[in-house]
């Protein structure tokens, strides 16, 4: 198992603009109202392993409980399918995400999310399977990432809807990025991405952390935060659970998330109120932009930045 | 070593095992000879691999292991476990003994797993070729066992896709302390082991050049004695320049205080670090992979300061590796694809360009 840890020059105003967000977020609120998400949800244990879970906050209407057992985040009462599939297909929120803030953002995020990622499991793939390979894209379509990795493997892409089509067991990679946090059904999904891979073919995921800083500080005031988005955001401990259901074995788990405190820091100071233990506010806060930036090595290093990126092994 | 000749090899090991009535086995019987810390470090690899059973350990300095089990056989010589009914043997011993060891191997009809280096200088390593050309169906591999860590197999990933260009050059600088006890090693006795600190450690980082940058064509080195009086060279500083132009620099050392083993990679889309290494003494500092690319269209990149990404590697499967792969060619007889002889021989030659061009007398 490896973790990775990046260092650079992005900043949460490249990444998220303070404005685009607003609105992208006043999209959502409108958007959960119109299309009646908070009614006829259902309850539910926590996807990753089952166990109970407790309130942990309420974010936009939505109540966001904790695993008792392994801590993963997950949205319950689970909105209704048919419902949120609307959200998603006719929703303003995701038409401006899709029409503005992706656009807007198109060069940061090339540059340090999709590109990154791409090579990350080119060179991951490679190491451990040789060349020539195959894999399959799954979920948020994103021609982008698809291209990236077609300038050395061969890509079969692919909706959520349509991984039935790949349940071949024949796929040397799946591509699962931004995809599990959003699935109404997360056991089914994982299982379809199972189901696609040869034996000791590779999953990799990448997605939000139930463990992230920026969540755990921040709870609902989180403003990446966005429930019809993110159902379950799984902890360590859940992913675990959760491959191993699926005979994965667990063989890479990093955060490379680089904007945890300037996230937090924002928040803060946004929200005079909101008050962090003082050690963490103090580092969040301080005048040294250096100091910030080996905390959030330390929170890369150990795994507790916002986004996971995995990589799992099928078993026989 | 072509498809054609492996199976060739193969179907004669099959022909083989069908003249004496055997059948290819699906347990191979291993024998280990020098059953020091590199010895019983294979011991358990052996004994943990579905494919191997330790059946013989040959030490003459080395009470019986009653670990081991009664059906492991305890000898006193090679000569007495090499007439043991074994498939294949680990030679773990000093290098004075390992030429001699694996050519009495090869001839006994052994597959052979032979610690690097290779001998002592390259008539060993030449007599040692020259008993595995005369024994074609048997498996002959050296422990370079650098090749199979993580950083490095994925440096070497990312080296063949071509995404970070063309390699321009290397520099390694591998070392170590010494320690109290260094003057009383066998590694410190200059007779039984041929060479110094180049010999013993650097040799990994030549091999690792030549891993990632293919062969040298010109070697300039300084090499000498500066703390360690014990007859072989304790620093060594080459630089090697190959055909295409790629220029390597190493610092090969015993007097490196801190234990160090880092290795820049520059080629001309970026760079690869490998700092630190896991090992059995876990003295050399976490394992690090540092990815970086130029990145001129990048204001921060342009500056000298470009976005990276850094690996932390958590194990050590690089010497279950090794055996998985001996496992895997003396059953299938595929060809050994890290350690050939090929690669102890070049590492070896570069060993000794190193001593020539600063006119050091190795110990042979």
């Amino acid at each position: 198992m490896k973790r990775v840890v990046t260092s650079g020059e992005l900043t949460q105003r490249a990444m998220r603009p303070a404005d685009l967000l607003d609105a992208y977020l006043a999209h959502v609120q409108a958007d959960v109202t119109r299309f009646d998400l908070l009614r006829g949800g259902r309850e539910r244990g926590c996807p990753a392993c089952g166990g109970e879970g407790a309130f942990d906050c309420e974010r936009l209407g939505f109540s966001y409980k904790r695993c008792l057992s392994c801590q993963s985040m997950f949205v319950s009462p689970l909105p209704d399918p048919d419902r949120l599939a609307r959200y998603h297909t006719e929703g303003d929120a995701e038409r401006f995400r899709r029409e503005k803030v992706l656009p807007m953002t198109a060069d940061v995020r090339t540059r340090h999310a999709e590109a990154p990622r791409a090579r990350w499991a080119l060179a991951a793939a490679a190491a451990r399977l040789g060349s020539g390979l195959t894999f399959a894209q799954m979920g948020v379509d994103s021609p982008q990432l698809h291209e990236l990795l077609s300038v050395s493997a061969s890509v079969v892409r692919s909706s959520e809807e349509a991984i039935d089509g790949y349940a071949d067991a024949s796929a040397d990679c799946v591509i699962a990025f931004d995809l599990l946090e959003r699935s109404t059904d997360f056991s089914r999904t994982l299982h379809r991405c199972r189901a696609a891979l040869r034996q000791a073919g590779l999953l990799f995921v990448a997605t939000m952390s139930g463990d992230g800083f920026e969540v755990r500080m921040l709870g609902a005031h989180t403003r990446s935060l966005v429930p019809p988005v993110h159902l379950q955001l799984l902890s360590y401990a859940g992913w675990l659970a959760a491959l191993a259901r699926e005979d994965f074995t667990l063989v890479e788990y990093s955060t490379p998330g680089e904007l945890d405190v300037q996230a937090v820091a924002e928040v803060c100071r946004r929200d005079a109120g909101l008050r962090l233990p003082p050690i963490l506010d103090e580092l969040v806060r301080h005048d040294d932009d250096q100091v910030g930036r080996a905390f959030q090595e330390v929170l890369q290093q150990a795994c507790l930045s916002a986004h996971v990126q995995l990589v799992a092994e099928a078993g026989a | 070593m072509s498809v054609r000749t492996n199976a060739a090899r193969v179907l004669r090991r099959a022909g083989a095992e069908q003249e004496s009535g055997r059948a290819t086995p699906a347990v191979y019987r291993v024998g280990i000879i020098g059953f020091g810390r590199i010895g019983r470090r294979r011991a358990e690899l052996v004994v943990a691999h579905p494919q191997l059973a330790l059946v013989a350990v040959a030490d003459p300095y080395v009470e019986k292991d009653g670990a081991l089990g009664p059906s492991c056989r305890w000898h006193r010589s090679a000569a007495d476990l090499l007439r043991q009914d074994l498939h294949a043997v680990f030679v773990c011993t000093p290098n004075a003994v390992t030429a001699e060891v694996v050519v009495d191997a090869l001839k006994a009809g052994k597959h052979v797993f032979a610690e690097k280096p290779a001998g002592r200088c390259l008539a060993d390593i030449d007599r040692m070729r020259e008993a595995e050309t005369g024994a074609p169906d048997l498996i002959v591999k050296f422990g370079f066992n650098h090749r199979e860590h993580d950083s490095v197999r994925l440096s070497q990933s990312l080296i063949a896709s071509g995404e970070l260009g063309r390699l321009m050059w290397m520099r390694g600088t591998y070392g170590k302390a010494g320690g109290p006890g260094y003057s009383d090693d066998w590694r410190a006795d200059p007779e039984m082991a041929g060479g110094g600190i180049l010999l013993d450690q650097g040799i990994h980082m030549l091999d690792l050049f030549r891993l990632f940058g293919g062969d040298f064509a010109e070697v300039k080195s300084f090499v000498g004695q500066t703390f360690w009086r014990v007859g072989l060279e304790d620093n060594a500083f080459a630089i090697l320049r190959s055909k295409a132009g790629h220029v390597a620099m190493l610092h090969s050392s015993a007097t490196h205080w801190n234990h160090t083993f880092r290795l820049e990679v520059y080629l001309t889309d970026g760079y690869l670090v490998l700092d630190g290494l896991l090992t059995g003494s876990q003295t050399y500092g976490r394992e690090t992979l540092v990815v970086g690319r130029r990145d001129w269209n990048n204001a921060e990149s342009a500056r000298g300061r470009p976005r990276e990404e850094r690996y932390y590697f958590d194990d050590d499967r690089s010497w279950e590796r090794e055996v998985d792969e001996f496992a895997r060619c003396v059953s299938t007889g595929s060809r050994v694809v890290n350690g050939t002889s090929l690669d102890a021989q070049r590492a070896m030659d570069l060993v000794t360009r190193v001593y020539a061009d600063d006119k050091w007398r190795s110990a042979i």
